[in-house]
């Protein structure tokens, strides 16, 4: 049985995909049955969230693209 | 400088990453001219050094460790020193309260978190780009890359324990001040909060 103490310090591991099937399962059990944890795994999911938000849809630009390919290929110009 | 020819494999295997590198980069060094500096750098020794790389193995992590290293490399010689992270505090692991009080705080004031969405991607960009390199590349690495604790482990040479710990305190860390810059902000109100018992 998972406690209040052990399910906050695994919140961690239980979003990142870090525990094994049977702790999954038990802290999985335990926020959804639990009044006081929920909240803390939901900040937790809004913040990494954000986070995902503020930096994920970042792509490198097309004029770098192009100079990185250059070199690669064989440079076919001087950038 | 470059030798002409490409090497197979490099394409389709190295290159999809760009994006991936680039961002690191940016987060790394804070700027969009040193970070396409640092992405052709890191390419450029891929490319030569891909003839010792394992097919099919970790590319991306891969380019990440040759990314970091460079960066590393280039601010030692530039003599500039970001915040040193105690290795000694890395192993004293997150320590005996699992309890966030930036979140006991928060759920007195705005239970659903909805102060995230009201803080811009550059505040969030720019307290990430505040914090030590050795927890700013943890959490890059595991919350907008979603590598596994092991590849992280492996890219900064250092035991799983250790990422551990450094996403801890990375997260932590970066929680408060989103938390404080929300509240400066006016976005929620400021909350005394009480601790959850357990």
């Amino acid at each position: 049985m998972t406690t209040c103490h052990e399910a906050l310090r695994l919140v961690h591991e239980f979003l990142d995909g870090e525990l094994d099937g049977v702790s999954r399962a038990e802290v999985d059990a335990h926020f959804e049955m639990c009044r006081r944890c929920y909240p803390h795994l939901r900040l937790e999911r809004r913040f990494r969230e954000a986070l995902l938000r503020a930096c994920a849809g970042e792509t490198a630009p097309p004029e770098l693209r192009a100079r990185v390919l250059d070199l690669v290929s064989g440079g076919h110009s001087g950038a | 400088m470059v030798s002409a020819g490409s090497k197979p494999g490099f394409e389709e295997e190295a290159l999809p990453h760009l994006d991936a590198v680039y961002r690191f980069a940016l987060r790394l060094t804070g700027s969009n001219f040193e970070a396409e500096d640092l992405v052709q750098e890191t390419f450029l020794r891929a490319y030569k050094a891909w003839d010792q790389f394992t097919r099919g193995t970790k590319a991306k992590s891969w380019l990440f460790t040759i990314c970091r290293n460079v960066f590393l490399r280039g601010r030692e010689r530039a003599h500039r020193h970001d915040e040193i992270v105690s290795e000694t505090a890395d192993r004293t692991g997150p320590g005996p309260n699992p309890v966030n009080p930036v979140w006991v705080s928060a759920l007195g004031v705005d239970p659903e978190g909805d102060f995230f969405d009201s803080i811009v991607d550059v505040s969030i960009v720019s307290a990430i780009e505040a914090l030590p390199e050795e927890y700013r590349t943890a959490v890059i690495m595991s919350d907008v890359e979603g590598l596994p604790y092991a590849e992280i482990a492996e890219l900064l040479d250092v035991p799983v324990g250790t990422v551990k710990s450094r996403l801890f305190r990375g997260r932590r860390r970066l929680q408060e001040v989103l938390y404080e810059h929300a509240v400066e902000m006016g976005y929620i109100p400021a909350s005394k909060g009480d601790e959850v018992g357990t």
